[in-house]
């Protein structure tokens, strides 16, 4: 049986009041997570961090569809 | 820790002297006097009943642990997983047909930090701090389970890192007030190595530069966090922070 991959995005979301950009956004990811490690990053622009979101959506996807081919 | 030196902030130090599961910095378990190999299934179930600290159904154990398998096979690997136990791991466990849950006498290191930062984060007159230790920075300054990558693992390191994040800075002003300069900044060191982008561990371990005395190095901590935030996110500290070093000048 062909094991099935789970990934995980966290997203941890704080406010820098009096900053010009006031939003943080930490993003931790991993399409696999059988696999050891995992991305971050931290953003602060909302159409930045929904790309983000899309963008992992949509190679989940992806990788979901060629059988599950390596993606760490 | 040594049970004579507990702090009256973190453990009762009788409960010490037991056997112990700790999850903070890596997974361990001591007898309370010898550490003691686990098993790597053993180990995912009592770090994941640790995390949950209340007993939790059977079922929701095996979905949890065994999340690729349908529910009768995770059951299953549940049930040879308990009946595999050694010694230690079986005393460290309270099975009922339906539930499991750690044993009562055992302790585990996370729940003793998070009612450290519990106290911390409330009103705390009455928490004494031993300034002759590092036990309760310590007790606040490690992730859950850093190299382990599963879901139910993950969500709550990253909840724990936010709440002893705060106590960092809560501990950190207390000790900045009673004038315990060096474990102040200890617990503010710390609460930055948490989260190195947040603003407000900077500024705590700027006021400790400041009420030492010591303007330079509030400086020179400015300094660094203004680089970092500009070479990561492309912006400059608050007016605040630096509102906090010009004021201490």
């Amino acid at each position: 049986m062909t094991r099935q991959k789970t990934g995980l995005m966290v997203l941890r979301v704080w406010i820098e009041e009096g900053s010009t950009e006031p939003l943080r956004v930490d993003i931790r990811q991993t399409y696999d997570l059988s696999r050891t490690g995992h991305a971050t990053l931290t953003l602060t622009d909302v159409d930045l961090v929904l790309s983000t979101v899309r963008t992992f959506l949509e190679t989940s996807r992806a990788i979901g569809a060629v059988g599950g081919n390596g993606h760490g | 820790m040594d049970a004579r030196n507990a702090p009256s902030g973190l453990a009762d130090p009788e409960s010490s002297r037991g056997a112990r599961i700790s999850v903070l910095g890596g997974f361990g378990f001591s007898d309370g006097r010898v550490d003691i190999a686990i098993a790597e299934g053993p180990q995912r179930l009592l770090a994941f009943l640790a995390l949950r600290k209340r007993p939790v159904r059977r079922t929701l154990a095996a979905g949890v642990l065994w999340p690729d398998v349908s529910q009768e096979r995770a059951a299953s690997s549940l049930r040879s997983t308990l009946a595999r136990l050694d010694e230690g791991a079986r005393s460290a466990l309270a099975v009922t047909a339906s539930q499991l849950a750690i044993a009562d006498p055992i302790t585990v290191d996370l729940w003793e930090s998070e009612a450290l930062a519990r106290r911390l984060a409330g009103p705390h007159e009455s928490l004494t701090i031993d300034r002759s230790s590092s036990a309760e920075v310590d007790a606040l300054s490690s992730d859950i389970l850093p190299d382990w990558y599963e879901d139910w693992v993950i969500v709550e390191a990253e909840a724990w890192r936010v709440r002893r994040l705060h106590a960092l800075e809560a501990l950190s002003d207390d000790l900045r007030g009673e004038g315990s300069f060096g474990q102040s900044s200890s617990a503010a060191q710390a609460a930055v190595d948490a989260d190195p982008l947040r603003e407000s561990p900077r500024a705590a371990l700027m006021r400790v530069h400041l009420a030492e005395g010591n303007v330079s190095d509030a400086i020179r901590e400015f300094a660094r966090y203004r680089e970092l935030l500009k070479r990561e996110l492309g912006l400059e500290p608050t007016p605040r922070l630096q509102a906090l070093l010009d004021g201490g000048r």
